[in-house]
Parts: structure tokens; sequence; C-alpha cells
């Protein structure tokens, strides 16, 4: 009896969390400005859609160092010393719903949701 | 099973639960205009009017003081020297020969024809010969710039670049005051004003660009109903046998102002003062800006030099935040 | 403690150190941040299964200790204690409503949990709450990870059972 019951919960849950977890890791929604924090401070903010000619630059930190990759309108992590390398078989940023983060190296990249430190630029 | 449906109950709820939706009634727009790219951001219910408004108010501005295009006020007032123009165009000059005339000459609407000997006009960029900036310089001066009700004569052109945005901004200040729009942040091209708070009641957070690496930020300021406008070396320069020429010509040698200075951020309650000063205060160099700023506390800067040192105003102690190197400029 | 239990202890936590390092040189299954299969939580039922809770709890942080210092640093250690934790209160709390042959739903329950509370501790530590969203896929995984070591765990013992419920009872008195 108990065996049927959890069953059948264990099921109900992975049948939502896998439905809702393909949804949500396979939307796109581009936006243009990019934010890339390294344990916790915004080191980086990119407007993606400025970007004409690709670039690639390091963010090393005590942890280690990761290689961010950043062409028009995409941004991913291509290098990074930390063991498990999930941030670089994430591949470019999506979403804000699968952001892309180094838990090693405290390092996220994620578009700015208008809700970060800095509103806006002088320049 | 009873005490398993609390756990059963808590995954399912964090799993399936999503994160607050923001519904602040925040209406954004961008788009084109003064050479350079508007982020226009409101909230509350009158946000998208407000917007709509500032938006065209800007294009319109745009069409009077763009002196790039034929159709302009500004373009036909520069063939004849002297001109019978709207109020706006008035207005702007009038300020514009005020922080002339607070500044020295360090900031002035009729260098623009030693802008253009250097190519800053239409990016074909040279360094000029000496002979041809001291033949220009003759004609350089906001004295030579005569207004008499609504008649403009001046023996020089314009170029309303260096303070438009700023003067824009104010109108837009206007609107967002008439509109009853509580909070707003505008970018008019860099030219920040930070109106209102946010809606968690804290204080906007406006980002100084680093002048080394510009997509970095060196240093934020807290504030709220405030222009914030940043001259910087690295906004337009090149580079000829080694040297580095910038687009900040001081009128009085013709020449970019060199003083080891890269960036100059000025904070006030104007829009047009601010962005007339950046300016102003780029070319007198950190000793006169550091004069001046006593004799004007309304006036808040923040000065960054090749060491990407900052030297702000005291009054910004504990508005401005960095991690950079910084020291009060008094 | 005897020098019976001390011995069984120490096989248990080197047992799971194995694993667990064995595990860390297993390229991630799915690349998501905080996912792991938890192969050495199997040891952790185990030890919850046949020892007093609390020799579970030492043979827990034993480990996460040691494997700290093995492979990742201050960082690392901060989301395995963070996540072990958690699943292993609430494996601690729900063990003895099971049989040894549903110890299955036990672990769900602990690898969720633990997959949940590394989670938190990263939104935490990298304020970013986007994060937070990857508490969805990882439970999904957790279920079948949870499950695919409830199983192994009830065979262990199963297996075991002959040598060891004899030994245990020495253990545990």
């Amino acid at each position: 009896m108990k065996n049927k019951v959890f069953i059948i919960i264990f099921a109900t849950v992975l049948a939502i969390t896998g439905t809702v977890s393909l949804y949500i890791m396979h939307r796109h929604t581009p936006q243009s400005i990019v934010l890339v924090k390294s344990d916790n401070k915004i080191i980086r903010r990119i407007d993606l859609a400025a970007v004409t000619s690709p670039y690639e630059f390091d963010v090393k930190s005590d942890y280690g160092y990761n290689t961010v990759y950043v062409s028009h309108n995409s941004i991913k992590i291509i290098d990074a010393d930390c063991p498990d390398k999930i941030c670089i078989s994430h591949g470019e940023l999506k979403s804000n719903y699968s952001p892309i983060v180094c838990l090693p190296h405290k390092l996220t990249i994620i578009y700015d949701d208008g809700n970060t430190d800095i509103d806006v630029i002088a320049n | 099973m009873k005490k398993l449906l609390l756990p059963i109950i808590f995954v399912l709820f964090l799993s399936s639960c999503s994160l607050p939706q923001k519904d602040d009634g925040k209406v954004t727009t961008d788009f084109y205009a003064m050479d350079t790219p508007m982020i226009l951001t409101a909230y509350g219910n009158t946000a998208s009017i407000a917007i709509k408004e500032i938006k065209s108010e800007i294009l319109e501005l745009d069409k009077k003081f763009n002196r790039k295009s034929e159709d302009s006020e500004l373009y036909k007032f520069n063939i004849n020297g002297r001109v019978k123009v709207s109020d706006d165009l008035i207005d702007i000059v009038s300020k514009s020969k005020e922080i002339s005339d607070a500044t020295d000459g360090a900031f002035d609407i009729t260098v623009s024809s030693i802008m253009d000997l250097w190519g800053f006009y239409d990016q074909n960029y040279t360094v000029p010969d000496d002979k041809d900036i001291q033949e220009k310089l003759k004609k350089v001066g906001y004295k030579h710039i005569t207004i008499d009700g609504d008649l403009l004569t001046a023996i020089t052109m314009l170029d309303l670049g260096g303070i438009a945005k700023g003067y824009a901004s104010d109108k837009a200040m206007e609107i967002l005051q008439k509109t009853g729009v509580s909070s707003a942040i505008l970018s008019l091209g860099g030219n920040i004003l930070a109106y209102g708070k946010r809606s968690d009641g804290s204080n906007w957070s406006v980002g100084i660009e680093d002048p080394i690496q510009t997509d970095k930020v060196i240093a934020t300021l807290d504030i709220s109903d405030k222009f914030v406008v940043t001259s910087g070396t690295y906004q337009r320069f090149f580079t000829e046998n080694g040297v580095l020429y910038h687009h900040i010509i001081d009128p009085k040698t013709g020449y970019p102002a060199d003083n080891n200075l890269t960036s100059v951020s000025v904070i006030s309650d104007s829009g047009t003062v601010a962005d007339g000063l950046s300016t102003g205060l780029f070319v007198m160099g950190l000793d006169k800006a550091r004069e001046f700023l006593k004799a004007h506390p309304q006036i808040d800067a923040v000065f960054i030099d090749n060491d990407n040192t900052l030297y702000y105003t005291p009054s910004l102690d504990g508005i401005l935040k960095t991690d950079a190197n910084k020291v009060p400029l008094f | 403690m005897n020098s019976k239990k001390l011995v069984f202890m120490a096989i248990l936590l080197s047992l799971s150190l194995v694993i667990y390092i064995i595990e860390a040189q297993i390229p991630p299954l799915v690349p998501i941040p905080g996912f792991k299969i938890g192969l050495s939580n199997s040891i952790t039922l185990f030890a919850l299964a046949t020892l007093k809770k609390r020799d579970a709890l030492i043979i827990l942080v034993l480990r996460i200790i040691t494997a700290s210092v093995f492979s990742g640093g201050m960082s690392a250690f901060l989301y395995s204690i963070s996540g072990g934790m958690l699943c292993f209160i609430v494996e601690a709390l729900i063990i003895n409503l099971f049989t040894e042959k549903q110890l299955w739903i036990v672990s769900i329950f602990g690898a969720i949990s633990h997959n949940i509370g590394q989670v938190l501790v990263a939104v935490l530590i990298t304020k970013t709450p986007y994060i937070a969203w990857y508490i969805v896929p990882l439970t999904a995984i957790s279920v079948i990870t949870g499950l695919f070591i409830g199983i192994l765990t009830t065979m262990l013992l199963l297996h075991s059972n002959g040598i060891l419920k004899k030994s245990v009872k020495d253990i545990n008195t």
C-alpha cells in the first residue's frame, strides 16, 4: 500500500518538475544587457546588442578563472579551471531561468533584470 | 502517512512556485536621437503618457538643434549668422552663455569649427595644421554671440552637441512633473536623469563608466532627483603617430584639453548645467575646477585621472561608492 | 566506543570517501549546477539503517570535511555541508517509518532535499535568486537518482545481511 502511494507521488513530482524544467530550460528570452557577477559583485555589464566583433576575457578570482566569450547577442563560458566544467557545457545564456553558474568560482552570468544594484550608467 | 504529507507539499510548493513577477507599471522605450541611443524608463499609471511625450519632445528638440540636418533651425542659423529663432533655441543658447561665463570660457558652443578641423564632425580624424587652428581660434568665443529678443547673432557657427541632451533632460523632467510620474530613470545618450526613487523606496544607483575598461563600472552614485552627466576622453578619440587626441577641445588653445583627466561626472539639479559643466570642468582641469566647485556648493562632481584615481566633492561622501582609489577634492 | 564499531565506521567513512572521489571524476551527466548523482549518499543511508543516527552523522560530516580537503576548498565545503545536512536531517527523520526494502522512498526525499539545500546556499552565496530555478530540474533528476541510490542501498543491506546482522548487533550495544 505504502509503496503504491509513493510511486504515485513521485511519478507525479517527476512528471510536473520534468515538464516544467523542459519548458524553462528551453526558454529563450534574449535580452541585450548581461551582468557578469563574480564573488557577489557585478564586475561587468555588457550590452550584447552593441557587440560587433567577438572578444573574450578572463574572470579571475581567488578560486580560479573562467574565460568568457562575447559575441553579438551571445555570451558563454569557453574555458575554466573548475573541476566539473558545468559552466562550459551550459552553453550560451538563454534566459534567467537558466543562468550561467560556476558554483566553485562563485561566478554567475545573468540578463540584467533592472533589479540589480546599478540602474543606469552615465557615459 | 500524515507525517509525510507536509514534506511532500513543501517539495511540490518549492519546485512549482514561480519567482514573484514584478508588476509596478514599468514602461520602457528606446530609440535613436541626437546621434545617440536614448533609453527612457518610467513607473506608475501615467508612465506611458509621460514616456510618449518625452520622446516626441526629444525628437522635436533634435530637429531644431541638429546642425547636421539641413531642415534644422540651427543649420539655417549657421548659414546666415543672424536669424529670428524659436524660444527653445534662444533659451538653450542663453543658458550656454551663462555656463561659459561661469567657467571663464572653458565651455563654449562656438568651438565647433575647431572640432571640425580635427575631424570630430565626420569621423575623418586628422591632426590639423597649427596655422589653421590659430586662424579658426580668432572667431571662437561665446562673447561673439548676441541675443536680442528672438534675434540671434553670431560670427561663427554654433554646435549644441555638448548641451542639447542636458537641455532635453530638463524638458523631460518638466514633463515627468507635469504628468505626475512617481519615478523614472532616463538615459539620453548617457546623460542621466534619476527621477524619484526606486519602487522599493531606495535611491537610484547610477554607475560611472571605467575610462580604461569601458564595459566596466568604476563607481556608483546613490541619488534621487538628480542629473548626472559624464564627459570622458574615451568617448571619442583617435590616435596618430602614437599620440591620443580626444574630443574635449580647450576653446582657448584649440587642442584637446591635456590635464591627466580621463573623465568628469557632474551631479546637479539641472541637466543643462550638468551637461555644460561636464565639459567645462574637464577643460578647466582639477585645480581650477576645485575653486569653481568651492564657489558653487550646489554642484557635485567626480574626476577620474590617468591612474583611475577618483577626486570627488566632499558632499558626495556616502553617496559615491567605489573600490578604486578616492580622494576628496577639498 | 568499542574497537569493532570504530573499525566499522572507519570502513564506511573510507568507502564513502572513495565513492565520492570516484564520482567527482565522472563528468556530470546533466550540465546543471549543483547536480550530483550522490553515490556516496548510499553509505549515509546504509549507516542510518545499521548504526545509530549520531554515528551516521559523524561519518557524513567527516566525509564532507575530508572530501573538501581533497577537492574543492571552502566554497565546495559550504555547498556540500548544506546539501548533506538537509539530506541527512530529512532521511534521519523519516527512515524509521520505512522498511529496508522501502529505502528508495527515503533516498528520493534525501536526494531532493540535498539539492534544495545546495541550491539555496548557492543563491545566498552568489546573491543570484534566479539560480533557484534550478531546483525544478534538480528535483526531477533527484527522483531518478534517489530511486537508484535507494535500491542500491537496499541491495547492499540485503546482500550483507548475514555478515552484518551479527556484528552490527555487537557494535550498537
